[in-house]
């Protein structure tokens, strides 16, 4: 069977997202995949096959870098376990292959997990210096991730007249939203000027417009929607799923067609999941936006490449208020990966379960009222893969 | 006294020349950037001459006393740089700055014997020498007859004299008490050849300066802006005088050598060409320095061989079945799929983007990365020379730079650069 709509996501739990100097990353798989487990009512013994999400276990001196991992941390074996890697889409990869295994028949309830412990070194010394140092000795050197979609930034405030101060919003904006979200990794408001006076990372962002470098765990207990009709306290449907993947990860910046105004491979895996969840007016449809906000631009471009605005627009959306707390179509209530922070593999196990809560009514002071349709977006590469997530009420 | 090598039958025609000095001209020395090597200075000299040249050159010289590799060889990296890498006899010579001169003797040789057209690359990054400049100038060489110039060679020299050397394995230099090197040196050998009127290159510039006065020579207007070019210098003085004769000698170490240059048709144009790069407006503040601490790259010697045409050719691959022109080169096209792809060189020139200035990778306190749409079709994304700033909308020209010394080796690459001042 497919995926979309039958295949449901029955636990879920997060790990507060930060920098965890008491904890490693295996206890931090540990507590994510064993409260999504509670959150399901199950006994772990009950979970069939497990799939993990790590990008960078080169960080943590290669733990993580297989399944093995998972039986490692919360005694799974012998059990099926593999590790997943697809950038920074890498978590949402591992709920994608969990969802899979369950639509394949192969397993009734699967586990899927992303972890990943970023902050045993320094911010600066962690992905930056991975990629700046072991990277492709020619083609990839000078570049950083800021650096990247920093020349996104400059290429879309030249074409659109889009203001510094319009980037610097997006920043305030899921601060703000983050002051009700006790897991995230910031949880203070900033202003503006806070943003523009930040110490530079890559013109024109500075710190305060870049996601921090945190460590955090995520985990759902997926089953066939058949299953959870039947067994299930609470649960939500995966709607639509789409994954895309459009590039290397050395291609898309001298891809001749790139514009640099958004990521075609967003609108690529955009269109699989409305195509699955019926989507036509992603705005109207749908009651919340998880997106990778990895850089304040990027939250302006995801939201056009997701269709809730035109191209170009992105800014005027912003500005309007629709995509804050309390807005049509909010957009990252978490408060985005600005403010929890972005552990590569977390984070698009850490979106599903933001959504499937609201879903559920059970995200507290940031519940958004009424919620039955939500979508999670990541972006990895940058631009060579995205997933995109619909996840909706039961039937 | 003339001897065997002082012969008409050992001449040489200049066929084209270039000068190359760096971006930067801090109290009348050239400064080149913490990036750039004799390689890179060599193979910028190169290209304007490679790209009017009418075919390849047959042998290709590289002539310079600050080799990036002092063994292993340099000149196979500027054969790449300059496109001639495969079946190329590819020398260098190392000692001295007279080794232009003994290039020029080489070539004559190698045109009459063969007719093979001979490019001589001469380029200079000083180690600190005070009265040093850094550059380079390459010349194109065929057999007698024809060109813009013909050089004779004259007469050579090899005798024990130490004015300024470099004992293997020291990192400083010596020299000799100055008035040891007046008397014995370049200053002495240049009265015994009797040279009328001689442009004198000497590694000491006071002296070879205070004996080319003394003998009528023209005075030395390359020195006075730049510095000595090292092994550069004497082809910097032979391009900047090519539309009337000359008599060139250098004098360094005890070994020595004097060329005769006479004008032809077009000598003026090179001379020209040479002229408005001495005299193009430069920065005079020192170049950015690079700190190279905290990178600590990763390196593939099967690697950068494999990708040297996608390194140092700076080669794409032009598509067959979408006409598109792909860099790096791709195995399979990512426009339309076809495998069907032929090597192609992209265009050294562009037009920017979209740009950053970048903070956080770790070299230097930022790093310039642009985004350029190159003129013959493609893309170029790849950092800023350091010291430049660039634009979207801006015309920029893609150099060669050395890029880091990952494991042990230097690795050339392409930067951005600001358009030259026409």
């Amino acid at each position: 069977m497919p995926i979309a709509n039958e295949v449901a996501i029955i636990g879920s739990a997060t790990t507060a997202f930060g920098v965890h100097h008491d904890r490693g990353y295996l206890e931090l798989l540990a507590e994510a995949a064993f409260g999504a487990v509670d959150d399901a009512g199950l006994d772990l013994g009950r979970i069939g096959s497990a799939w993990l999400g790590t990008a960078e276990p080169g960080l943590t001196g290669l733990v993580g870098d297989s399944g093995g991992a998972v039986a490692e941390a919360i005694g799974f074996a012998p059990r099926p376990v593999t590790r997943v890697a697809n950038f920074c889409c890498t978590g949402m990869e591992a709920v994608r292959a969990a969802a899979l295994d369950v639509a394949a028949g192969e397993h009734e309830l699967v586990l899927a997990i992303g972890a990943e412990k970023m902050r045993d070194v320094t911010s600066r010394g962690s992905l930056v210096a991975r990629t700046a140092n072991l990277t492709h000795p020619t083609i990839a050197k000078g570049r950083t991730a800021p650096g990247q979609f920093a020349l996104l930034a400059n290429a879309y405030m030249g074409r659109w007249g889009t203001s510094r101060e319009t980037l610097a919003r997006v920043a305030v904006k899921n601060h703000e939203h983050a002051t009700r979200n006790p897991k995230a990794h910031f949880r203070s408001p900033i202003t503006v000027e806070d943003v523009l006076a930040a110490p530079l990372v890559a013109e024109p962002f500075g710190t305060l417009d870049c996601t921090p470098t945190t460590d955090g765990a995520a985990a759902v207990v997926l089953a066939s929607v058949e299953w959870a009709r039947a067994n299930a306290d609470h649960y939500v449907v995966i709607r639509g799923f789409g994954l895309a993947v459009t590039q290397g990860y050395y291609t898309t910046f001298f891809d001749e067609t790139n514009d640099f105004l958004g990521f075609r491979v967003t609108r690529e895996a955009a269109a699989v999941a409305y195509r699955q969840a019926g989507i036509t007016e992603p705005r109207a449809q749908l009651d919340l936006v998880e997106c990778h906000d990895c850089f304040t631009v990027t939250e302006l471009v995801n939201t056009e490449d997701l269709g809730l605005c035109g191209r170009g627009e992105g800014g005027a959306l912003l500005e309007s208020g629709a995509t804050a707390f309390g807005g049509d179509i909010p957009v990252n209530v978490s408060g985005g990966l600005q403010s929890c922070g972005h552990p590569v593999g977390a984070t698009g196990v850490r979106m599903i379960a933001e959504i499937g809560d609201h879903v559920l009514g059970r995200a507290g002071e940031r519940q958004v009222e009424g919620a039955r349709l939500g979508l999670a977006h990541t972006l990895g590469g940058p631009g060579a893969v995205s997933t995109v997530c619909v996840v909706g009420a039961a039937d | 006294m003339p001897g065997p090598f002082d012969s008409t039958s050992t001449s040489v025609s200049v066929l084209d020349g270039s000068l190359l000095l760096p971006a930067s001209v801090v109290r009348a020395r050239a400064v080149a950037g913490g990036d750039e090597d004799a390689l890179t200075l060599a193979a910028e000299a190169a290209f304007p001459v490679l790209a009017a040249a009418e075919r390849a050159p047959d042998v290709l010289v590289l002539v310079t006393t600050s080799p990036p590799y002092d063994e292993g060889g340099s000149v196979q990296a500027l054969a790449e740089l300059t496109g001639l890498a495969g079946d190329v006899l590819a020398l260098e010579l190392t000692s001295s700055l007279r080794d232009g001169l003994t290039a020029v003797r080489l070539a004559a040789a190698l045109a009459a014997a063969g007719g093979a057209t001979v490019l001589v690359c001469a380029a200079h990054r000083s180690r600190g020498e005070k009265d040093a400049g850094d550059g380079a100038a390459a010349l194109l060489l065929a057999a007698a007859g024809g060109g813009v110039a013909t050089l004779r060679p004259g007469p050579v020299r090899a005798e024990e004299l130490r004015d300024r050397w470099r004992l293997a394995g020291e990192a400083g230099r010596d020299e000799g008490d100055p008035s040891f090197v007046w008397d014995e040196g370049l200053p002495r050998v240049a009265r015994e050849w009797e040279l009328e009127g001689p442009s004198l290159v000497g590694p000491v510039a006071r002296t070879a300066a205070r004996a080319e006065r003394a003998l009528g020579g023209p005075g030395d207007e390359l020195a006075a802006a730049v510095g000595v070019i090292g092994a550069a210098h004497p082809f910097g003085r032979l391009l900047l005088g090519l539309d009337r004769p000359q008599v060139l000698a250098a004098v360094a170490g005890g070994l020595g050598e004097a060329l005769h240059a006479d004008p032809g048709p077009g000598a003026e144009a090179v001379a020209a060409r040479a002229r408005a790069v001495l005299a193009a407006p430069r920065s005079d503040t020192l170049p950015e320095p690079i700190d190279w601490a905290r990178l600590t790259p990763y390196a593939s010697g099967p690697r950068s061989r494999r990708e040297r045409r996608q390194d140092l050719r700076l080669e794409g691959s032009r598509c067959a079945g979408c006409s598109r022109l792909v860099f790096p080169p791709p195995v399979t096209c990512p426009h339309c799929g076809s495998r069907e792809l032929a090597p192609e060189l992209l265009a050294r020139s562009g037009t920017v983007v979209t740009e950053t200035r970048d903070h956080a990778y770790p070299v230097s306190r930022s790093t310039g990365m642009a985004v350029v749409e190159l003129d013959g079709g493609g893309r170029f994304y790849g950092q800023v020379v350091p010291s430049a700033r660039v634009a979207i909308g801006d015309r920029v020209r893609i150099v060669p730079r050395r890029l880091h010394d990952g494991g042990g080796a230097a690795q050339y690459f392409w930067k951005l650069a600001p358009e030259a001042v026409a």
